[in-house]
């Protein structure tokens, strides 16, 4: 019984959503606040070299200690917000963009053009990510346009899909089938009612694919097709202090993962709040 | 009967699919930069020999032909040589299947049988303190990167407690373990060969460790936000409110609504599971699927990415269909 | 031009940590071959789980890409594994050197072969085998394995056949059988490299073993060499699972002098270096072939461990293409080459545990000068020297191996200084498939090469590496003058003469400037304490049979 109650408090998790979703706010500015004043916050520059310094442990004139460059870590972690951030916003807008057209025409369109479109998402989401996403990288090289453009691509299908559903459901609803009947042109009907009816679940999953990619972007870095050396990146960073971990020097690998699970983190409570501010008003 | 049709449908629709991620893969590892014959020839060799061993691996081929005789030996379960070894692609294969399948569906399992204890538990104890740790510990663990994780872990399971074998491969050889599937713990259990079996379990634990971690996120939400409904529903209420016992309260209604949407999310995890495994197997030496794919895809060796990518692709869209069958059969309610 | 190269060896450890990618090779370097993780061998030592006492524990970073001795790509783990798995006929001796041991490339002695002489004008080489040696498959090892073996390596254009011109043999007519027990070779001239050419060639396979798999389409059963492993060395193969371990025993057939201390040996592939630094530590291994630099340091003053250290010729350069801009203008090349820091690189990236290059030549090759490279690091040299040539910025790309900490380290530093002196680098590295590619087409303008030669002698270094069209020129480097020095040098057997040429190479390859010399590594091998027995090769391959367990 006393559950029953408790349940129906839950329809007003609404608290907690508001927490969680003020909480991954909260660190996400945070981190674009340290991306920003990064130069202010640290006395070396991101890729200077301190010669006399190689893998210096924390303390002195490098708080966060050193690389195995002779780089400093504090510097670097903070100055690789930029990238990171930048990188996996610009990289799930692009797929947001794009997926959203595909499934905006799927949906509304619907017989053949449908069934084409889906089965190549099919093809790209039964493709292996890193794979697809090395393949990519290989070919178009480690620059950060083509980082953006890789994780863009192996997001894109869900999007679409997601999109697909909603127009599915939203076109036959009585206004839209109204202004569609009153003679509008199908782009018009598809701009002004379809498409914002259809972005509600889009705008719920789109943080926490922020973080996503942010950790897809780390691991094709961790494997080398990442941002060119010596950029500041967070799993460049990771990859090149993993050696250091087993001889005790955590300050190479911990700093970056923890900015990066932090940042990660930032965007999953955000999307975690958004989903259940959702999921309740939608019951 | 109508299972039946909707199964064959589906099955139907995966043709296509195949076929253009065979086609894809074709050509993508063709217009990659990087000539996969030049690794394997020595220093020494001359345009000659390059092109003795080009038409040795049939690359001498126009494209449509070579796509032909690829297609033709898929037909008859042929992947083709290797470049890099020479050996026949689908025995490498097979020897690399067995340990990243054994690693991903544990994972998955130990994942599963977590997220519903913890998720019907949460959802009991909606909004207090208990329920609000478990889910943000869930996001800690969805957002940590797995790499650094597995790490961590060999570096405090290992190396200073020393409670974990050396993260050198799945089996101690000492144990003499005779392969059969390539999936240690199922081969040391038909084998009934005990110290291997133990071995086999401590080698797993690290890494599904790592992988359990970071996949349990999501299907923890999906088992929470179902139970949380079942608990609202006037059918739950009015059950409890007969005085029915706890143990059937969750058997009969909880954990039954709550399996009801996890087999198409558990077939999405598994998906990503398959994809992130590379990372966690170089982590802890597990020579596996992803090891060999990756290594294929940076030397070129094309017949091996062709059949990494077509069985990787294969075993999504088959797990996609059977968790699409098992929703359907669980839950009445699913038009099919 | 006929290509004489062939590769050499290698050696730094170095490999690759981090990446799962698990590249390879070595990469290549510069000779070839590359430079494996170092090879290596074992001791066995405390371990914690126990497995046969005597049983030596080796971690290696990747599998053998081929059994194929013939055609192996830069694989240093497969070039080591062959080096003690094959029947070599003759080998190098064992010499002391202060408190260590090492290979020695003067004392070349018979091994499965009785004796190996020349005629009195050192052009026609008798070997003459033993009887009874058997393969482990049970066939008698005779002339007409290494007849089959010699005639494989002509006419499918092996590795071996490269080297084999160095010395004056092209056909494999001038391999003749005389009777079950003698081969004769004819060279066409006399040659003064004929033993340690040989050393590292006359390697058998047992060929009728070998017809058993021919077919044909493959004459020369190169299918079945590169998935089978071949046995009837020092050590014969007694179990090698795909990928991941693979077990050898001493073989009881070896007829020759030192045969094999330790009778098994283990070798399992962990590809991340961490782990095998774990590994040793707990004394779950005896020896890591796959550990960088940056543990070495950590690993000398850790308890249970000890870390062999050794010069070797190992050379690191930055190779520079002579027709391509910007590098096809001397000043260019020679600004880079001060503002190179010699010494920061040594310190940081070597731990201080490498020799600074003073020519081309390598320290340790005879013949060796100190005129062969003089540049030292002075950024307002560099800066200088490009002004007067009327430039201001130049660029260009600097490729290297991907997944190679110990070079990416070298590029950065040496991006960072030459940015200073208004060189801007951008890094490139490459996967070894792309990097193979483009190092055939002879398009990189940059690149940093890690290797070792396997023949200690500047002839074998000119051909291949210096001349036009050797196979490791990457540089596109050719000189008219330096052509003709090593033509003639084919000939030349006395050793002042040779000093003499060699000396006259190192003054124009001063004045050429092809490659940035960067220093030259130590050999570093990471093992337990109980290890013993190591004996350093020259050419960074690991020969096991010297190792064992002190008890």
């Amino acid at each position: 019984m006393a559950e029953v109650a408790r349940v129906r408090e839950t329809g007003g998790g609404g608290r907690f959503a508001s927490s969680l979703i003020t909480a991954g706010s909260a660190v996400l500015i945070l981190v674009v606040l340290a991306a920003l004043f990064a130069p202010l916050l640290s006395s070396w520059g991101p890729e200077q070299i301190d010669p006399a310094a190689s893998l210096a442990p924390p303390g002195g004139a490098h708080p966060l200690g050193t690389d195995l460059n002779g780089m400093d870590v504090w510097s670097r972690a903070l100055h690789a917000a930029r990238l990171d951030l930048g990188i996996a916003v610009a990289a799930v807008a692009v797929a947001v963009v794009a997926g959203s057209l595909v499934g905006l025409v799927a949906g509304y369109r619907g017989g053949w053009a449908d069934d084409v479109l889906m089965r190549v998402l099919d093809v790209f989401q039964a493709f292996p990510t890193f794979i697809l996403a090395l393949a990519v990288a290989a070919l178009l090289g480690g620059g950060t346009a083509n980082l953006v453009a890789v994780i863009a691509l192996v997001n894109a299908p869900a999007y679409a899909r997601l999109v697909r559903a909603e127009v599915r459901s939203v076109r036959e609803l009585p206004f839209v089938e109204a202004s569609r009947t009153s003679g509008s042109s199908s782009w018009v009907v598809l701009w002004r009612h379809v498409l914002p009816n259809s972005l509600t679940p889009v705008r719920v999953i789109a943080p926490l694919n922020c973080g996503w990619a942010m950790l897809t972007l780390a691991g094709l870095s961790f494997l080398g097709l990442g941002v060119p050396v010596p950029t500041a990146e967070w799993g460049a960073m990771i990859s090149l202090g993993t050696g250091d971990v087993v001889a005790g020097r955590w300050w190479t690998s911990v700093p970056p993962g923890l900015f990066l699970l932090i940042c990660v983190l930032g965007f999953s409570l955000l999307g975690e709040g958004l989903q259940e501010r959702a999921d309740s008003t939608g019951r | 009967m109508r299972i039946l049709r909707f199964l064959l449908t589906r099955l139907l629709q995966l043709v296509p699919v195949l076929a253009g991620v065979a086609v894809l893969t074709f050509l993508l590892v063709r217009v990659l930069p990087g000539d996969p014959i030049r690794t394997i020839l020595g220093p020494n060799a001359t345009e000659a020999d390059a092109a003795a061993a080009r038409a040795r691996f049939g690359l001498d081929q126009p494209l449509w032909r070579q796509f032909l005789d690829y297609l033709g030996g898929l037909f008859t379960g042929d992947f083709g040589t290797s470049i890099q070894s020479g050996a026949p692609v689908g025995s490498e294969m097979a020897v690399r299947i067995g340990p990243t399948m054994e690693l991903v569906v544990i994972s998955l399992a130990v994942a599963l049988v977590v997220a519903t204890v913890l998720g019907i538990w949460s959802a009991r104890h909606a909004g207090r303190f208990g329920d609000h740790t478990v889910r943000v510990a869930a996001l800690i663990g969805n957002s940590v990167p797995e790499f650094w994780l597995g790490l961590v872990l060999v570096l405090v399971v290992y190396n200073g407690l020393g409670w974990a074998p050396a993260p050198s491969g799945r089996v101690d050889p000492d144990t003499e373990l005779s392969l059969l599937t390539g999936a240690d713990l199922l081969d040391a259990a038909l084998t009934a060969n005990g110290p291997a079996f133990v071995s086999a379990l401590e080698h797993l634990m690290l890494p599904v460790a790592t992988l359990v971690i970071v996949i349990v996120a999501p299907l923890l939400r999906s088992v929470r936000a179902s139970a949380l409904e079942v608990l609202g529903s006037e059918a739950y209420t009015a059950a409890a409110a007969h005085g029915l016992r706890d143990r059937l309260l969750l058997r009969g209604y909880l954990l039954r609504a709550a399996l009801v949407r996890l087999p198409a999310l558990a077939a999405l995890v598994f998906g990503f599971a398959i994809g992130s495994t590379v990372l966690v197997e170089y982590v802890f030496s597990w020579q596996g699927f992803g090891q060999w794919a990756l290594r294929g895809l940076l030397y070129r060796d094309y017949p091996v990415v062709q059949a990494s990518v077509l069985v990787i692709a294969l075993f999504y869209v088959v797990v996609f269909l059977i968790a699409d069958v098992v929703h359907a059969i669980l839950d009445p309610r699913v038009r099919i | 031009m006929p290509a004489f190269s062939r590769p050499d060896g290698s050696g730094s450890p170095a490999l690759s940590r981090r990446s799962v990618l698990q590249l390879g090779g070595g990469v290549a370097l510069l000779f070839a071959s590359g430079c494996a993780a170092g090879t290596g061998t074992g001791g066995s030592g405390g371990s914690s789980q126990g497995p046969a006492a005597s049983t030596l524990r080796i971690a290696v970073s990747g599998y053998p890409s081929s059994w194929d001795q013939d055609f192996v790509g830069f694989d240093l783990t497969a070039l080591m594994l062959h080096k003690n798995v094959f029947p070599y006929m003759i080998d190098y001796g064992v010499t002391a050197v202060d408190g260590g041991q090492i290979l020695d490339t003067s004392a070349i002695a018979p091994t499965f072969a009785e004796s190996f002489e020349p005629d009195a004008d050192n052009k026609v080489w008798t070997l003459k085998l033993r009887r009874g040696v058997k393969f482990a498959g049970g066939n008698e090892m005779t002339a007409k394995d290494v007849k089959w073996s010699k005639d494989r390596a002509f006419a499918a254009q092996a590795n071996v056949a490269g080297v084999y011109r160095l010395i004056g043999l092209t056909e494999a007519d001038q391999v003749e059988v005389v009777d079950d027990y003698t081969v004769r070779f004819r060279q066409a001239f006399p040659s003064a490299l004929t033993r340690q050419i040989q050393a590292i060639s006359l390697y058998v396979f047992d060929s009728e073993e070998a017809k058993r798999h021919a077919t044909a389409d493959d004459p020369w059963a190169k299918e079945w060499f590169a998935k089978n492993a071949p046995n009837g060395g020092y050590f014969n193969v007694e179990k090698a699972t795909q990928g991941q371990e693979i077990v050898l025993a001493a073989n009881p057939a070896y007829p020759g002098p030192d045969g094999a201390k330790a009778p098994r040996i283990r070798l399992t592939v962990v590809p991340a270096a961490a782990n095998q630094r774990l590994q040793l530590q707990n004394g779950d291994i005896d020896i890591a072939f796959g550990i960088g630099r940056r543990d070495i340091k950590d690993l000398k003053t850790t308890k249970g461990v000890k870390v062999i250290s050794a010069p070797s010729n190992s050379q690191v350069t930055i190779q520079m293409s002579m027709t391509t801009a910007p590098f096809d203008d001397p000043a260019v090349r020679r600004a880079l080459a001060y503002a190179v820091p010699y010494e920061q690189i040594i310190a940081n990236v070597y731990g201080g545990d490498a020799r600074p290059s003073r020519s081309v030549v390598p320290l340790d090759m005879p013949g060796y000068s100190e005129t062969g490279y003089p540049y030292t690091h002075d950024l307002a040299k560099a800066k200088q020297t490009l002004a007067d040539a009327g430039k201001g910025q130049v660029g260009s790309e600097l490729v290297f191996q991907a997944d190679n900490e110990e070079e990416q380290q070298l590029a950065v530093l040496v991006q960072s200084e030459a940015g200073k002196a208004g060189i801007e680098l951008r890094l490139s590295p490459l996967d070894p498939a792309t990097l193979a590619g483009r190092r055939e087409k002879r398009n990189i303008p940059l690149q940093i090469t890690v290797g070792e030669l396997w023949v200690n002698d500047v002839e074998y270094m000119l051909g291949t590496s210096l001349t036009k069209g050797a196979n490791l020129n990457y540089s596109n480097y050719g000189n008219p003058e330096i052509e003709k020095i090593f033509k003639r040098s084919h000939t030349v057997v006395d050793e002042a003469e040779r000093a003499k040429l060699w000396l006259r190479v190192q003054e124009i390859l001063a004045e050429d400037i092809p490659w940035i010399m960067i220093c030259q590594p130590n050999f570093t091998l990471p093992v337990r304490e109980e290890v013993a027995g190591w004996v350093q090769p020259m050419d960074g391959l690991a020969r096991l049979r010297h190792l064992n367990i002190a008890t």
